[in-house]
């Protein structure tokens, strides 16, 4: 990779030509535009497939004004996978992109199939979404591409599109012929690359409405089913053809034991018994098949040495450590996020950033400025596979927190199917904020954009204060187009702007003590004495457990007793599940081995957040809670943690006392609202509201079961 | 490829003449100045915990052991840090090579490919679990000595579960030995030394690596066996399951005809063919003859069911010889002997 370069990757366009009407300046205008803007390397390679004349003419004069190359193949209607392979062949980018020979998606749309690629995919399917082409057509593609779903298990939804990208290696090691390129992807994937999906806005569709015939689908139906078998039985033919012939022989076996049986015994004539001859045929076929089998099988045996069907990604050689170099990490890059996460620590701590820096950190970032110059700073959703750089940006930065990460998001996607916008905010391909959002529309709060649901900490992360505006503009349009009422940014700190603040909650956070002997000590008088009334009085012990159910029961009781629907035993499951290790749960046991509290941590760089708890009703006036957290903050500091977040509580409240007794100082948390239309009101749906007063107590009767079960129904609405 | 630019099929010799880099193709790793005394072979799948342990106790071994050796480490597409944890390793130690797949090829894959980089005149394989005891090794390597070619490891004591593990092991084991006439107690411990000749002449694909000792009897190398160590899972999952066994059993039936019959294939289609031409046989003679009262009979109104059942059979004969000689022209297409006489001979002139 050079520094050199805005960009590290040079992209190819692949066009196969084989109409002879078609504009070529129009077409490669409106490809070249969006390359151009966004300072990309880029050439197209129009492959004529038997045109000649005006095309030919068009795109020689183009070439003076933009990276035209063109090939020409011998011959005519040879088809789109050997003029994709020839333009490959005579391309230069590592990225090809092949596209038709008209705009089928907006071309802006490619740059998002090259920031996939870019951000570590081998192969980008596209699916055109919505469509906007004539019903028949569609219709016709929509069953064509389920019955691949459902029938061969291919998870892709539109094999049929146009544009696809790829990195160089992938056409190097997959062959495609015929009509193969279109199961490029399928081919891909079984090959290991990695490939991704994503949709694109469709914009036009050539030609009228047709009905393609049913030898279009017939032909396609048998290639899929040709690869279908290449894969699957290459290796194994008789796993294939065995099975059939069995299943041959024994249903034919089965057809003519009767007939067979009626003339031994009962002298009836076999030549009015079609099952007999039907049968015998079967089985004869049966054992032909299982020939055909052998022979596959001595094919395979001879030329095994020859076919390797798996693929090395990477060697990694003891005596030469060159090659083992970081895959990803781009030093130019690391070095920048350093100096500017030095940037946003000192605007967090209030004070202004320190202008002499160290001469080192002057020149990254000179050479960061060199790097974006002229790039606009734009502002997008994430791609799929992008999911590991946001996770390293959001560890890399000072104000991310556990909830920031990706995991959050697929756990509360997965359990209340919420919708997710995540955002960066970029400069050619360097990332300078993030903002992750969850559009949620629910009956107590109306529509809104919260960043992060069922989080306490959220909102935006940013390398400096400038970037911020970018990312709330585009936040705002997201949400109007949604038509949400208002942006909750769950900030932990004050953040520069002029929004409209939300001060019902504090949260509480306190250095842990050095040792666990100090643990104790460092807590107040009358807290100690519950601890100790606990554990030597009550003879409390505290362990910790992978049981998310009991976890749970005692977390649901809890909460119906104080009146608030509860969060459902799948939302922890999947908590558990996604974040592994990174969760723990205590549980503490009275004597006879009864759960009595149990708390749900989950663990972040040095601190553990103490997140969920539920305690038993028999447990009141033990000190369990006192004690339960005590034996948190030794279990933390005896995994070399320093931090403990106890979470945030609503002012003067219960909680809020519980915690300032267990001696921590509640600090503001600083959650803002931007509306996003006129009139929108602050939610005052919260169980501060004197309003709510009645539901609340209602609910604390329900029956545990139901309570439960409406509860985790709920809890989707109440973010 | 050098394998086809070389006449014989295999590389030319002047792949060995060059410093001992490494070459992607498999073949072209060849044993030749430099190339250390053994190569360890270990494929292993999500062993994050173990890797670590494995990796010392080989070097403990092995340095104790004396001789110059390499240890490559298969990783068959781990998702849970093994690969990291490789990286380190292969960034401290000389004798470690990795190979990482680009995804998930199973066992037999990452065993072939093992193999494929092997540049020792000795190759031992074992698992990455830490089931397999490393100290094993020396022990094994002195039975190759005393002559063998492909020396297995022998769990006599096994320490897996009973009825998932145990039992169908056991059965597929009488099996694997009734069908190959190879007699190993336990074809499925991958613990095993090997001559370099016969890894090399393995083709390994789909699950043939429980066959291994069997192909290896296959190429006429000599077989024994002796008891190894073996210690219960310590970390990590078993990759296998109760399910295989169906597939061993139809994998045994092309195991046994690879290996009696691959010579002459037309043998084994003849063993096919012959139930049906005596089918067709009986057929026709009850459909012309008829026992009456103690004398043979040949009947003029013959039945026409039996006549045409007759007919299919010997079509179908016919059908499965032609397959046996399809089978032949592929053996003599494939160069497969002439290979293998290659190698064979190579070895034993060195």
């Amino acid at each position: 990779m050079t520094e050199d370069h805005d960009r590290d990757e040079f992209v190819s366009l692949v066009i196969p030509i084989d109409n002879p009407s078609i504009d070529a300046k129009a077409l490669a205008a409106g490809y070249a535009a969006p390359f151009r803007e966004h300072g990309y390397g880029y050439e197209l390679v129009f492959v004529l497939d038997g045109v000649h004349g005006r095309v030919l003419e068009d795109l020689n004069a183009l070439a003076a004004e933009l990276p035209i190359k063109v090939v020409r193949l011998q011959g005519a209607g040879l088809g789109e996978s050997i003029a994709l392979s020839a333009g490959a062949a005579r391309a230069r980018g590592s990225l090809i992109l092949s596209v038709p020979q008209y705009h089928q998606v907006e071309p802006e749309e490619l740059l998002k199939v090259v920031q996939s690629l870019e951000s570590g995919a081998d192969f980008v399917a596209t699916w055109r979404h919505p469509r906007v082409d004539p019903w028949l057509n569609r219709v016709q593609s929509r069953i064509f591409n389920w019955v691949l779903r459902v029938v061969m298990g291919i998870r892709f939804h539109d094999l049929n599109s146009g544009v696809r990208g790829m990195r160089r290696q992938v056409l190097d090691e997959v062959n495609v012929y015929g009509e193969l390129f279109r199961f490029l992807p399928v081919l891909a994937q079984r090959q290991g690359f990695k490939v991704v999906e994503i949709k694109v806005r469709h914009r036009e569709e050539r030609g009228t409405i047709a009905f393609y015939g049913i030898g279009v689908y017939v032909r396609r139906v048998l290639d899929i089913l040709a690869i279908s078998f290449l894969t699957r039985f290459t290796q194994r033919p008789l796993r294939f053809f065995g099975i059939l012939g069995v299943l041959a022989i024994l249903i034919g076996v089965a057809l003519s034991v009767e007939p067979l049986y009626a003339k031994a015994f009962e002298g009836e004539s076999l030549a009015n018994r079609p099952a007999f001859v039907l049968g015998v045929i079967l089985a004869a076929f049966g054992v032909q098949l299982i020939g055909l089998g052998v022979i596959g099988e001595i094919i395979i045996f001879t030329q095994a040495g020859q076919m390797r069907d798996y693929k090395v990604e990477e060697v990694l050689d003891g005596a030469d450590v060159a090659i083992d170099a970081p895959l990803v990490a781009d030093d130019v890059e690391r070095s920048v996020e350093a100096t500017v996460e030095g940037a946003a620590q000192a605007t967090q701590n209030g004070q202004p950033p320190s202008p002499p820096r160290p001469p080192v950190s002057l020149v990254d970032r000179d050479r960061t400025a060199t790097r974006g110059q002229g790039l606009p700073l734009r502002v997008r959703e994430l791609l799929p596979g992008e999911d590991a750089r946001w996770d390293s940006f959001v560890r890399d930065h000072p104000q991310g927190s556990f909830f920031h990460l990706t995991g959050w998001r697929r756990v509360v996607e997965e359990t209340f199917h919420h919708q997710p916008h995540y955002l960066v905010c970029e400069r050619g391909r360097s990332w300078f904020g993030a903002l992750p959002l969850f559009f949620v529309r629910s009956p107590f709060i109306g529509k809104q954009l919260i960043s992060v649901p069922y989080a306490v900490y959220g909102g935006l992360l940013v390398r400096d204060p400038e970037f911020q505006q970018p990312l709330l503009d585009a936040a705002a349009q997201h949400g109007r187009r949604l038509g949400a009422s208002y942006l909750e940014l769950r900030h932990l700190d004050a953040r520069p702007g002029d929004r409209v603040p939300y001060d019902l909650y504090v949260t509480f956070r306190k250095d842990l003590p050095a040792t666990v002997a100090d643990v104790l000590p460092s807590i107040p008088k009358k807290a100690r004495a519950e601890v100790r009334r606990a554990r030597d009085r009550f003879n409390l012990t505290c362990e910790t457990t992978g049981d998310v159910a009991l976890f749970f029961g005692l977390f649901a009781d809890e909460k119906r007793r104080l009146g608030t629907p509860s969060l459902p035993l799948r939302w922890f499951q999947n908590l558990v599940e996604e974040f592994g290790n990174a969760t723990v749960i205590h549980v503490v046991k009275d004597p006879a081995g009864e759960p009595q509290c149990a708390v749900l941590s989950f663990l972040w760089r040095d601190t553990v957040y103490a997140y969920y708890s539920g305690s038993a009703s028999e447990s009141r006036g033990k000190g369990v809670s006192d004690f339960v957290y005590c034996q948190i903050m030794e279990w933390a500091i005896e995994r070399g943690l320093r931090r403990f977040d106890f979470g945030r509580s609503r002012r003067d409240t219960g909680a809020a006392k519980f915690k300032e007794n267990m001696g921590f100082v509640p600090e503001p948390l600083h959650y803002d609202f931007l509306l996003l239309r006129d009139g929108a009101k602050l939610p005052e749906f919260h169980p501060s509201n004197p309003r709510l007063e009645g539901p609340r107590k209602l609910w604390s009767k329900l029956p545990r079961g139901v309570a439960s079960r409406i509860g985790g129904r709920l809890s989707r609405y109440l973010p | 490829m050098a394998t086809g630019a070389a006449p014989c099929g295999y590389p030319a010799r002047s792949d060995e003449d060059g410093p001992l880099t490494m070459t992607p193709h498999p073949s072209a790793a060849m044993p030749g100045a430099g190339a250390p005394a053994l190569s360890v072979v270990v494929p292993v799948l999500n062993e994050v915990q173990n890797i670590v342990g494995l990796h010392a106790a080989l070097t403990h071994t092995l340095l104790a052991w004396g001789g110059t050796y390499e240890v490559i480490v298969v990783d068959d597409g781990s998702t849970d840090g093994t690969r990291d944890v490789l990286r380190r390793l292969a960034g401290e130690d000389p004798h470690l090579r990795v190979y990482l797949f680009r995804r998930n090829f199973g066992q037999t894959a990452a065993m072939a490919q093992g193999f494929a980089a092997a540049r020792g005149s000795r190759v031992v394989s074992m698992d990455g679990d830490l089931q397999n005891d490393p100290a094993d090794i020396p022990r094994l390597l002195q039975r190759l000595d005393a002559g063998f070619d492909v020396v297995c490891g022998w769990r006599r004591h096994r320490k897996d579960a009973v009825i998932t593990r145990l039992l169908p092991s056991m059965f597929a084991n009488q099996l694997i030995r009734w069908a190959t006439g190879v007699p190993i107690h336990d074809t499925g411990c991958s613990l095993k030394a090997y001559r370099s000749w016969v890894v090399r002449n393995l083709n390994l694909y789909s699950d043939m690596h429980r066959f291994i000792a069997a192909l290896g009897a296959g190429l006429g190398a000599r077989i024994a066996e002796i008891p190894v160590r073996h210690h219960p899972r310590r970390y990590g999952k078993s990759k296998y399951g109760l399910g295989r066994i169906f597939r061993v059993v139809l994998d045994l039936v092309v195991i046994k005809m690879l290996i009696q019959f691959s010579a002459h294939p037309i043998r084994w289609f003849g063993i096919l063919a012959l139930p049906l031409f005596l089918a067709g046989l009986l057929l026709l003679s009850i459909a012309f003859v008829k026992l009456d009262h103690g004398t043979w009979q040949i009947l003029t109104d013959y039945d026409d069911v039996y006549m045409s059942g007759a007919g299919i059979l010997a079509l179908l004969t016919l059908n499965v010889f032609m397959f046996g000689f399809l089978a032949e022209l592929q053996l003599k297409a494939s160069r497969f002997f002439r290979r293998r006489v290659s190698i064979t001979a190579v070895e034993a002139s060195r």
